[in-house]
């Protein structure tokens, strides 16, 4: 179960990274992705059972992992696509407006 | 520059090693005989709802104001989306695959809208759902625009009757939700509403729940298929 | 009760089926809706008993599903989204030019999302409507075409998803511990877990929230989208969205650690947030020259007031930071929407442009010298009892220290709102060349502006009738 926790860990923290140090709009996207991957597979770590079935009950069973973490996960994946749909179409209207995707750019050029 | 860098690589370290530090220390106590209601879901979830795949259960019975609201975050995004892209009057997009591109796929098209309401109508039954089966119907059109281009003539049109099928998928949702309160139960009730159950396992059978996840599905797969319209339309 | 979310969903809904065949009568018809939204309003809060209402989605029993609950102390919240947003339609229904049907659409969405944050009493489905109402403000911020603007609701999206992302962390990690997300449910399962998890939580949950309310080091998003968005946002966010997300984040305090919330040392961190949060946000303010940026700044100095008054967690503190909270979004909408007005003929947000407009426009700078004036804090206006009541609050729980920098914060808005005032009333010689002289100020317009200009002068005046209806829902909730 630590080991997990530790890669979800490695994972936010790693999020949190790419969105400070980079530059690039698309990398701090992708930062964001990375954040709230770790956090979905947090939801499913919530819900595992050491030799659980998934929470479809059409055969026999002995133990089942928690559904409600995953119907959760569901939810907060849906959110963040439509987030990241948003993000990445604003990212296209500013490259066509300045012809870059550096931030550090974008900013110079606003004066 | 460089001290800059090493000082915030240090202060993301520590952030990870006290986020490792928590986790620990909230694995400590854990009440095993705590989830009780996960015992419930996995103990009568089936009974109350005759849905056998108890996520469905969960994300469209019992929770399904979450999933209301889920599906208007989609919905938003798609019309934000749709609002800020230019109207523009450029010429036919044509790429130049071979013979074998396009009759393959001439050839999947048709499967894939009949894996995608299978996953919709089978939400209840094994993995799948609303959610799911829209996002394949949202990659046909993606694969149609991809190998045959769009006809700009025709895009409007297109564009009009997604946007009215996905506020006709989300009114829908919300009507199905007003039923229960019109006999005489609470907004998105179900089973309690005398819906008919049926038998767990058979395809139509937990009340409005497959109904529920077609409404989605329809949504799901009109926004998504207007938001990639709208990016392709802004790239170019 | 659910009305209350899902019938401006539907209407939102149907609008986006129907706003082609109704495109000529849009605005009388969106209208027409919303105060039929206010009549449900009346129905369902004049119904409540002491203890609230309660309704369970989907008619499951406690804990199995969602639960909504109306407590006594929302009555106040409802209220408030209701009116204001209805009146801030009537604004837009003359202002906003191009999309109209899709800014309604969006106006809904935003109204059932806040009501879903004030109502429901599931710790995840307070994450959806965050969500909802997150998404929503970056599309009405997005609204207004220019590149600048762009660049600034790009950086609200990513502190927002972060801060979202530690919200939901915050929730993933109490179902972890409880194994529920009833709140009430979590409240009495979580009181023999350590101090550190609480505190875990607690944080969590005020810097996730505190993201999207602007607190200091957060803040750096909100005057860049203000700047650029239209001022309908602008009032919108600062009077609503902003608001809302504060008392909900309260509402989950309150909930989950019942009333002393914070302990000593939260306490006190939480209070230098605050303050620090107003005198940096007041002395940035006092440096701008665009009069939207400035509002926007003095925006997240009021909100450091809030927060800093909620967190004492006292009876007296609730009552004022409650009323200081109707006031100041009374104010400051009054203010972006004159500010609207004022430009629509100058076309320009810089003070300097604004010089002898006082003599153009004499009605609307009489407004908004007036609201200024309330804003600082002078009597007879709203601005002045409620600061009046935070500083006794303040006191009365020990911190003599920090109403003392109420009163630096005072001063210094004094300074750049008299600024403002200044130039407003300074003649100019050149202006004719620049004036659309052909412009006349619109009814609904002025109308709007002026309710809710009179609205801070009676509260000024006659504060006694809110005061008591406030402290009867705050006694409710104590008892």
């Amino acid at each position: 179960m630590l080991a997990v926790q530790i890669v979800i860990a490695i994972l936010f923290i790693l999020g949190i990274y790419t969105i400070l140090n980079r530059k690039n709009v698309i990398k701090i996207i992708m930062g964001i992705n990375i954040m709230e991957a770790s956090l979905i597979l947090f939801l499913i770590q919530l819900s595992y059972k050491d030799g659980g079935t998934a929470p479809i009950l059409d055969k026999e069973y002995e133990l089942i992992v928690d559904p409600l973490p995953q119907a959760l996960a569901l939810t907060a994946i849906v959110i963040g696509a439509s987030t990241t749909a948003v993000m990445l179409f604003l990212a296209i209207k500013l490259y066509k407006e300045y012809g870059t995707l550096d931030i550090s750019e974008i900013r110079r050029l606003r004066g | 520059m460089t001290f800059k860098k090493v000082y915030s690589l240090g202060l993301i370290f520590l952030l990870g090693i006290l986020l490792v530090v928590t986790f620990m220390n909230f694995n400590q106590n854990n009440f095993n005989n705590n989830y009780d209601l996960s015992e419930y879901y996995i103990n009568q979830g089936v009974q109350d709802t005759k849905s056998i795949n108890l996520v469905t259960a969960i994300l469209f019975d019992y929770r399904g104001f979450d999933t209301l609201g889920e599906a208007t975050v989609i919905f938003i995004a798609a019309l934000i989306i749709s609002l800020l892209t230019k109207r523009s009057t450029s010429s036919l997009v044509y790429n130049n695959f071979s013979p074998l591109v396009y009759q393959n796929i001439s050839f999947i098209v048709p499967f894939l809208y009949i894996f995608g309401f299978y996953l919709i109508f089978y939400g209840h039954l094994s993995p799948g759902g609303g959610f799911a089966g829209g996002v394949v119907i949202a990659t046909i059109f993606v694969l149609l625009t991809i190998t045959f281009g769009v006809r700009r003539t025709r895009e409007e049109d297109v564009l009009r009757a997604k946007s009215l099928l996905e506020n006709l998928g989300m009114a829908g949702f919300v009507i199905i939700g007003l039923l229960g309160m019109v006999s005489g139960y609470n907004f998105l009730a179900n089973g309690q509403a005398g819906f008919y159950l049926g038998e767990a396992g058979k395809l139509i059978s937990a009340g409005t729940i497959p109904w529920l996840n077609l409404m989605t599905g329809i949504k799901v797969g009109a926004s998504l298929s207007i938001i990639f319209n709208c990016l392709v339309r802004e790239v170019e | 009760m659910v009305w209350l979310i899902i019938y401006p969903l539907l209407t939102a809904f149907i609008l986006g089926i129907i706003k082609r065949i109704i495109a000529d009568y849009l605005d009388f018809i969106t209208l027409s809706i919303f105060s039929g939204y206010l009549l449900i309003v009346f129905k369902i809060t004049s119904s409540i008993g002491s203890n609230g209402i309660e309704y369970f989605l989907g008619s499951w029993e406690k804990l199995l599903g969602i639960r909504l609950h109306l407590a006594a102390d929302g009555v106040f919240m409802v209220w408030l989204i209701a009116l204001l947003t209805y009146l801030i339609l009537i604004y837009c229904s003359s202002y906003i030019q191009e999309n109209k049907a899709k800014y309604y659409i969006l106006i809904y969405v935003l109204t059932a999302s806040l009501m879903g944050l004030v109502l429901t009493a599931d710790f995840f489905n307070l994450y959806v409507w965050f969500e909802i109402a997150s998404i929503v403000s970056y599309s009405l911020a997005a609204i207004n075409q220019n590149r600048n603007n762009f660049e600034g609701v790009l950086k609200y999206i990513v502190v927002g998803s972060i801060g979202g992302m530690l919200v939901l962390l915050a929730i993933i990690l109490s179902y972890k511990l409880t194994g529920t997300l009833d709140l009430a449910e979590i409240a009495i399962r979580s009181q023999n877990i350590s101090d550190f998890q609480q505190a875990t939580i607690k944080i969590l949950l005020l810097v996730g929230f505190g993201s999207k309310i602007a607190l200091v080091p957060l803040h750096a998003w909100l005057p860049d989208v203000y700047t650029n968005a239209n001022v309908t946002f602008n009032a919108l966010s600062s009077a609503l969205i902003l608001k809302t997300v504060l008392y909900s984040l309260i509402k989950v305090l309150h909930n989950l650690f019942g009333g002393a919330f914070f302990s000593s040392k939260l306490q006190i961190i939480v209070m230098m947030w605050g303050v620090i949060t107003f005198l940096v946000a007041h002395l940035l303010a006092y440096q701008q020259q665009n009069i939207k940026r400035l509002l926007a700044y003095s925006s997240i100095a009021h909100l450091g007031y809030l927060i800093m008054v909620f967190s004492l967690g006292t009876e007296k503190g609730l009552i004022a930071a409650n009323f200081h909270l109707l006031n100041h979004a009374l104010m400051k909408s009054a203010l972006f929407l004159l500010s609207g007005i004022l430009s629509l003929r100058i076309k320009s947000y810089l003070i300097r442009d604004w010089q002898g407009l006082g003599y153009k426009f004499p009605y609307s700078t009489l407004l908004f010298t007036g609201v200024s004036l309330a804003i600082i804090g002078l009597p007879p206006f709203n601005g002045f009892v409620s600061k009046w009541l935070m500083v006794q609050a303040i006191i009365d729980a020990g911190y003599v220290n920090i109403a003392f920098t109420i009163l630096i914060g005072t001063i210094l808005s004094l300074v750049y709102y008299l600024r403002i005032i200044k130039v407003l009333y300074s003649r100019r010689k050149n202006w004719e060349e620049e004036f659309d002289n052909n412009y006349k100020e619109s009814k609904r317009l002025t109308a709007v502006t002026t309710v809710l200009a009179g609205s801070c002068l009676v509260l000024g005046i006659i504060p006694g009738p809110m005061l008591e209806l406030i402290n009867k829902t705050i006694s409710i909730l104590g008892g």
